[in-house]
């Protein structure tokens, strides 16, 4: 009762006129900063924490509340229109998303993504706001065996990532996770192909190799045709059965589904927006009755990817506020934007200045419902302007906008070397039907898995059975066997019919 | 280049990699070998089964059809010139400024690619610059190498 | 909204930079806006506490701080950008000891501890062994009892790497007492702290600021503090010296420039950071963020790196933790 009290004590605060402009200005800001390759929500409120000094506490975070739920919706927008996904997470976006457009269906599946990333944004934040206390308990029941575990089961969602030849998705799997042991080893300290540059010390950041996977491949096939030859381009017109409650009743158990995927991957710190899409469109397609349809340009591949990826958003500030550890790359720059203002995060943060706290629940949920507003009509029709450009002109400016954000990742040319290696790869596996998916999912994984791994067998000196000592261990273990095996299963079967 | 040569070319330059690689980790501990050294092994192996696949003339078999028409590139000259253009800009990126490069790289490619209306393709890329500017500059606060013109009028001046 | 104040600001600077030249200064120094190397992210700890003070040293010096994020190598970008960096006085970088210096242990740095001239310290966070609150261990003598009894039994958390400040300490607890621990290196202290909370690892080793909450709170307990003497933001805890182990360890942060730099520029840096660190309002400000503000300026804080760098000297010496 005492919550429920303290939580709309917080309420009048938030709908200030000064602080609903500023979660108008920071979901607006954040949907452009995520719909460029390059640029993401972390970055975005990393560089903005020293300009809110001097603003009021609640004004600061409204700003990046909105940051943060716009970027995760506006990566949707090129991964949908162009096949480039604007942030790691809306890779799976482009699975069903891109098929769409190129079926005349742009519209359709841009509101899709929005609606998605509003309710999976909005049933976030009301389990922050309801359950943040107990919910840190789930978090604290995860210890190195559990995300070990916890690793695998994410890349058990590789088996529908393989493609049509599953041993080329394997190897772009296994490319991903030997990505991802590039740098220090953190166990030994040992250096792991860096060949001897500091650079390569702190590993190959996911936003490089994503670019250069994603954004150069495409750009170079577009300029490929001479501008008269170029006849494909992706319309973005409206449909009649475009409607939200049209769609309702067949996107509804798909948003139920991944936002309670999204919302558990979120309070698990260490595993992010990327892992609860992957994961939730993957349990969209387990269940579905159909799951033939999907990749091929089904609306609830893109629901499954959207709401999984922002009902993330809010459930990753649960340990991030209660506990000081965030789950996200995002959460963690809120966390220093917090302490900026005085503001450290623990349990005494709930006990001293509910109303702010409170108010950024609110916020989050506030920013969330604007997406509905600010994303649909006014960010479709933004977006078809761009959409209009000849792709020859296209190309290029894809091009200097995924140097402009690897460029200020350190602020020099070693990162965007490594991008421009990496497009010329990703052009040659794209063009020999290598997936490139299973790559990224590697790269986000293979650390958690690893490290994990080896700090299991250091506390227990080497005992295997260490893995499963814990019950929750033996749950999470018992579902990645499931999960693994019954494809395989249902695969041979299927073979043999 | 037909698929199956192209494939089995790329098998063979990541057998390579492994090779190599395998070398790069030979004197790390143990521990810290054994992850990447077990994703190098089975790196190898499917690379090796890529290989005899493509060899015995399996290669295609998932592509069907398509692999008959399969090109590598839609133009392999003008995905030459494409990579060596992005290249370019990147190497004089650092001296002659972000804001004149891409301008010029926008210019470039669209003429390049056949595209010769004057009037709307300056006006998309300098609306494009200051779209960059407004975002990344003015509101972001992200440094972008100098620009070349500004600095030698600052200097003269 | 950010406008205004910077205006306000510009207009200061220019005020006090008249001011300040007028006041007949050597070389004129500062004439025009300093480059502050982070060797860290932005939205790290170290680029916040770094945004944190710049509006204040920027107050008392008169001239605009620009920071610069050169991450990499756990900071190592940076520091190399810093000690092979000019020597005017116009580029001046954050510190963060002793991992820069325990670096060059491990591998070939483009520095040494000479290539530093220190302007002034700004943080000392002692580091900590804390335990669950219900842990058997209940001071820092029946750890020492158990890891001499079941030696390399008990795993100790570490929130860094091998070469880290508590890798080092924790090394320096084995040679003064014999005991054996299992060091497990979590990276970080985020998923340390939440292991510790829930039981995944009994016993840790972080700095004291990342503690105090959860001690305050009953979740943890301190088994003591590896300071010279009591810290003010725990002062019931003991010293591990009081405890009859003699280690001293602790992470600390300052601002530096490259060697050879004009030592009346270097007091001038180190003038305007002083004031800046007791400005009441920065340090309502830290203390609000639990940032451990600890001032040493001048000569007392190139005897505080010196003494930095004998200590791991020493502890090379005993133990090298890395080949």
């Amino acid at each position: 009762m005492e919550t429920l009290q303290a939580i709309f004590h917080a309420l009048p605060a938030v709908l200030a006129w000064h602080n609903v402009l500023a979660m108008v200005v920071g979901t607006l800001a954040g949907m452009v900063v995520g719909s460029l390759p390059g640029l993401t929500a972390t970055m975005a409120i990393a560089v903005l924490i020293p300009l809110t000094f001097s603003m009021s506490p609640l004004v600061a975070l409204g700003i990046m509340a909105g940051i943060y739920n716009g970027a995760m919706y506006g990566g949707a927008v090129p991964a949908i229109l162009l096949n480039v996904p604007g942030t790691p997470p809306s890779i799976v976006t482009t699975f069903d998303g891109y098929p769409l457009a190129k079926q005349g269906r742009a519209a359709l599946a841009l509101k899709v993504a929005c609606w998605s990333s509003a309710i999976g944004g909005a049933l976030s934040a009301i389990s922050l706001m309801a359950l943040a206390p107990p919910l840190v308990l789930v978090t604290l029941l995860f210890g190195p065996s559990e995300y070990f575990w916890l690793g695998i089961l994410g890349m058990s969602s590789i088996a529908i990532l393989l493609g049509k030849d599953p041993i080329k998705g394997l190897i772009a799997a296994a490319i991903g996770l030997l990505l991802g042991t590039v740098g220090s080893d953190v166990v030994t300290g040992q250096q792991r192909f860096t060949f001897g540059r500091l650079e390569l010390i702190d590993g190959i950041n996911l936003l490089v190799i994503l670019t250069g996977l994603y954004a150069i491949p495409p750009a170079i096939r577009m300029i490929e045709k001479r501008y008269s030859e170029n006849t494909e381009r992706i319309e973005i017109k409206g449909h009649p059965d475009d409607g939200f409650f049209k769609n309702f009743k067949y996107l509804l158990p798909t948003w139920l589904r991944s936002s309670l995927i999204g919302i558990g991957v979120g309070i698990l710190p260490a595993t992010g927006g990327s892992m609860a899409a992957f994961l939730a469109y993957n349990e969209v397609r387990r269940t579905a009755k159909n799951p033939e349809l999907f990749g091929k340009g089904d609306i609830r591949g893109v629901a499954a990817a959207e709401t999984g990826n922002n009902s993330d958003n809010s459930a990753a500030m649960i340990p991030a506020l209660v506990l000081g550890v965030p789950g996200s790359g995002v959460s963690a720059v809120i966390l220093a934007g917090l302490l900026v203002h005085g503001l450290q995060p623990g349990p005494q943060l709930f006990r001293d200045t509910p109303d702010i706290v409170y108010g950024f629940m609110w916020q989050m949920l506030f920013t969330s419902f604007m997406l509905f507003a600010l994303g649909g009509n006014i960010a479709t029709r933004l977006f078809s302007q761009v959409m209009r450009l000849p792709q020859v002109i296209l190309a290029p400016m894809i091009m200097c906008l995924t140097l402009v954000g690897i460029y200020a990742l350190s602020n020099d040319m070693f990162n965007v070397w490594i991008m421009f290696g990496m497009g010329i790869v990703g052009y040659i596996l794209n063009r020999l039907d290598f997936p490139l998916a299973p790559i990224v999912l590697g790269l986000v994984l293979g650390n958690m898995i690893e490290q994990n791994l080896r700090l299991t067998m250091l506390i227990h000196q080497g005992d295997l059975t260490a893995l499963i000592a814990s019950p929750l261990s033996k749950v999470l273990f018992g579902l990645c066997l499931i999960l693994c095996v019954v494809p395989i299963f249902r695969r041979l079967r299927r073979a043999k019919s | 280049m037909s698929f199956r040569i192209a494939e089995c070319s790329a098998a063979a330059g990541m057998i390579l990699l492994v090779i190599i690689g395998w070398f790069q980790i030979s004197d790390l501990p143990t521990d810290a070998r054994m992850f990447p050294a077990a994703l190098l092994l089975i790196i190898g192996i499917l690379s090796t089964a890529l290989l005899v696949r493509g060899i015995i003339g399996k290669a295609a078999h998932f592509l069907n059809d398509e692999a008959k028409q399969w090109r590598f590139a839609i133009s392999g000259k003008r995905m030459f010139i494409g990579f060596a253009m992005l290249a370019l800009y990147f190497l004089t990126l650092p001296y002659l400024g972000f804001f004149t490069t891409s301008f010029i790289l926008i210019i470039g490619i669209a003429k390049g690619a056949g595209y010769h209306k004057p009037i709307p393709l300056i006006c998309s890329a300098l609306g494009f610059c200051i779209f960059v500017y407004a975002i990344f500059v003015a509101l972001f606060e992200r440094p972008l190498p100098e620009e070349f013109f500004v600095t030698l009028l600052s200097t003269s001046f | 909204m950010t406008k205004p104040r910077f205006s306000l600001s510009l207009i200061a600077a220019i005020g006090l930079t008249v001011l300040s030249s007028t006041a007949a200064i050597a070389q004129n120094y500062p004439d025009h806006a300093i480059d502050v190397i982070v060797a860290f992210n932005p939205g790290g700890g170290t680029d916040v506490a770094a945004r944190t003070i710049e509006p204040y040293i920027e107050k008392y010096l008169g001239e605009d701080l620009v920071i610069i994020n050169k991450p990499g190598a756990g900071g190592e970008v940076g520091f190399s950008l810093l000690a092979t960096g000019k020597k005017d006085g116009y580029t001046m970088g954050f510190i963060n000891l002793p991992a820069m210096y325990s670096y060059s242990y491990e591998r070939d740095t483009a520095y040494s501890p000479k290539s530093f001239t220190g302007v002034a310290n700004l943080v000392y966070d002692p580091g900590v062994i804390v335990v669950r609150s219900d842990s058997t261990l209940k001071t820092l003598q029946d750890l020492v009892d158990y890891g001499t009894k079941n030696p390399g039994a008990l795993p100790i958390g570490t929130s860094g790497s091998i070469g880290s400040s508590e890798h080092i300490a924790i090394l320096g607890v084995e040679a003064a007492t014999g005991a054996k621990f299992n060091h497990v290196p979590f990276g970080a202290t985020a998923p340390l702290r939440t292991a510790l909370l829930g039981g995944h690892i009994q016993v840790a080793a972080f700095n004291l600021s990342e503690a105090t909450e959860y001690v305050k709170d009953g979740s943890m307990r301190l088994l003591g503090v590896m300071s010279d003497k009591r810290n003010a933001m725990s002062p019931d805890t003991p010293t591990f010296r009081e405890q009859g182990v003699d280690v001293i360890s602790g992470s600390s942060r300052g601002l530096a420039v490259s060697a050879g730099t004009d030592p009346k520029v270097v007091a001038i840096l180190s003038a305007a950071v002083e004031k800046a660190v007791n400005d009441p309002e920065y340090l309502a400000k830290a203390k609000a963020a639990g940032v451990p503000v600890h001032y040493i300026g001048g000569a007392d804080y190139d005897v505080f790196l010196s003494q930095v760098s004998a200590s791991l000297d020493a502890a090379w010496a005993a133990t090298p933790w890395s080949k």
